[in-house]
């Protein structure tokens, strides 16, 4: 464990340095080579043939509505399975750090972001890049714009429209049995991280039947709640986040003793976060999953 | 002469009272303050209960091991702060300031993400105590020469700011999306949502190292005169270095361990005993402990009182008390050592 350890932290080091290199020689180039041409602003009326994402939700809207020979880079979450839902189709693409450098050298004809964008969104703004901010999608309607949005982008708006009609007949497909009683659901995340108002899962939890006890207190996106609040609260059933493979101080809180001690008994909802991260069509099936354990829960 | 030391005995037996009162109102207080409105009675209550009532697990489970970990840290601080500046004869020498908490925090967060204390959970105060170790050699390495103030803080600093960049580093690169959160942990300290699991862990470590500490209190007198004059009052000197060394190690390690670098209270509670028990290290040990422990549990309910939202960090508070004390010191000592 402790050499494994030891070895990825040396490849970590020994790959740093070929990468800084590279990145220092591209910006003298690149600086040179953009002032001698200008940027030209680019034909918007032509489809757009290579296209960069750097954010994890227009990673997954992009895949999922653009031929993948357009796609020249998606951003480093897209990877990691336990944010992207489509980690392994996002693994045949090369990734970006969301660096304005990286970005240029690719010299894309659209850049997809969120407004959570880094500061080289700016900057590749004002060197004259065609870029589409998608909003995150903070309720279930925001997802089907979101979807039309990004195929109006890349120019498929018909493969958008397609997906966005049968996302939303999905979510109104969905019925339950007995709305009288709404148990509440606590999200507690690594670091005791909980969801609230104005969260996408919030929206999802509420849809599947249930209260979120986040939001009931007031909380916002991604807030403290303190441990003792989580426990005199006493929710029905515990949502804990996905457990982190690596060691973190972060995952010690879901395991306190007093949760261990309190809660043997209380149903915990083991939902993928890369179902509801983003807003995409799999929060469908974090839909679905949510009304599967309301019922069961009912029984 | 001998009338004036009763006299003294009397004022530090009056002082330690006063202390452990104030230790057993700051444990109560912490007990008390928290999200959740529980009283002290319904609190002390609960903890003798055996039913898993809510009140009965906060009070056990979360306010408990919080109230026992600022005390134990605390009086850790305290009496360290004191013995390292009693041997080095030095204001300044306290574990937060010359790296011996930064290099502890490195120490324990190396156990943490190399995965060491998943396999052993003993590792992680072992880790503490390694780095404490390393920084507490430098520490004597360095003033054991007879070297100025000035070369024992820049050493500190210089100290300090590496352990603290290489742990920034080694959780920079751990394949961990909470860097940022536990990178403000480990330079800062705190102790919220511990849990007895880390009393268990670190609480035998903290009252060792602390017991050995105590028991340099009267050759520390004698060293206060000097080594030369000390050897011939028949001290030996290298006996009380290695029980501090050993003692601080255990104890700033361990505390580390499991609450991050809390700095400053070493450094303070010294300064503002010493004058009452007549300069004497002998008498300041304990009462730096029993003041160390004051001013933590203290701080500690400070921070839940004042936090809106995310909780403010103890060292932040600390921080905030001792820094201004801090540079009152070094303008007073300026006339003295530079």
């Amino acid at each position: 464990m402790f050499i494994q350890s030891t070895q990825r932290f040396l490849k970590i080091c020994s790959s740093f340095k070929p990468k800084l290199l590279f990145a220092v020689i591209a910006t003298a180039a690149l600086s040179v080579a953009m002032t001698e041409i200008g940027m030209s602003d680019q034909q918007h009326t032509e489809k757009p043939k290579k296209i960069v994402s750097t954010h994890l939700c227009t990673d997954q809207l992009l895949l999922l509505l653009s031929d993948y020979d357009r796609i020249a880079s998606l951003s480093f979450f897209s990877h990691n399975p336990s944010m992207s839902a489509m980690s392994d189709t996002a693994k045949n693409f090369p990734v970006n750090h969301g660096f304005a450098e990286e970005i240029v050298a690719l010299d894309p004809d659209l850049i997809l972001t969120s407004t959570f964008g880094h500061l080289s969104i700016l900057l590749l703004k004002k060197l004259g890049y065609r870029v589409s901010i998608i909003p995150v999608a903070s309720n279930l309607s925001d997802i089907a714009t979101n979807i039309r949005l990004v195929a109006e982008a890349i120019g498929e708006e018909e493969r958008g429209e397609a997906i966005a009609v049968s996302l939303t007949s999905r979510i109104d497909a969905v019925s339950l049995p007995d709305v009288t009683m709404r148990p509440l659901l606590a999200i507690y995340n690594q670091n005791g991280f909980t969801f609230g108002q104005e969260a996408l899962i919030t929206q999802l939890i509420e849809t599947a039947g249930f209260r979120n006890l986040g939001a009931e207190l007031g909380l916002g996106i991604a807030q403290h709640l303190p441990l003792e609040l989580l426990l005199v609260h006493q929710p029905d059933a515990l949502m804990l986040g996905d457990r982190n493979t690596s060691a973190a101080l972060a995952n010690e809180l879901p395991n306190h003793p007093s949760l261990r001690r309190r809660y043997t008994d209380i149903p915990r909802i083991d939902m993928q976060s890369h179902l509801w991260i983003c807003g995409t069509p799999f929060v469908a099936d974090a839909l679905d999953y949510l009304v599967e354990q309301r019922i069961r829960l009912s029984q | 002469m001998n009338r004036l030391f009763q006299l003294a005995d009397a004022r530090f037996t009056v002082l330690l009272l006063c202390l452990s009162l104030a230790v057993v109102i700051g444990f109560l207080a912490s007990l008390s303050v928290g999200p959740v409105g529980i009283g002290t009675l319904a609190v002390l209550s609960s903890l003798f209960s055996d039913s898993s009532d809510v009140a009965v697990i906060i009070a056990q489970e979360i306010r408990l091991p919080r109230a026992l970990l600022g005390a134990a840290i605390g009086a850790t601080l305290g009496i360290s702060g004191a013995a390292m500046q009693g041997y080095v004869r030095n204001p300044l020498a306290e574990p937060g300031l010359i790296g011996v908490s930064a290099s502890a925090a490195l120490g324990a967060v190396l156990t943490i993400y190399f995965g060491l204390s998943t396999l052993y959970i003993w590792t992680l105060p072992l880790g503490g105590m390694v780095g404490a170790a390393i920084g507490v050699a430098i520490m004597v390495v360095i003033a054991g020469r007879g070297s100025s103030t000035l070369t024992l803080i820049l050493a500190g600093v210089a100290v300090s700011t590496l352990a603290g960049a290489l742990t920034s580093l080694a959780l920079n690169l751990a394949p961990n999306p909470f860097a940022a959160v536990e990178i403000i942990f480990w330079l800062l300290g705190s102790l919220a949502n511990r849990s007895m699991e880390h009393v268990w862990l670190a609480g035998p470590f903290m009252l060792i190292g602390i017991a050995l500490v105590l028991t340099v209190g009267k050759p520390l007198d004698a060293l206060s005169l000097g080594e030369d004059t000390a050897s011939t009052l028949g001290v030996n000197v290298r006996g009380v270095r290695m029980r501090i060394i050993v003692g601080v190690t255990m104890a700033v390690g361990a505390a580390t361990a499991v609450a991050g670098a809390i700095g400053f209270v070493g450094l303070v509670v010294p300064h503002l005993l010493r004058p009452l028990v007549g300069h004497r290290p002998s008498l300041l040990l304990p009462t730096s402990a029993l003041g160390g422990a004051v001013l933590l549990l203290f701080s500690d309910v400070a921070v839940r009182l004042l936090s809106f939202g995310p909780e403010l960090k103890l060292g932040v508070f600390t921080a905030l008390v001792g820094s201004p004390f801090f540079l009152w010191l070094v303008l007073k000592l300026r006339h003295q050592y530079l």
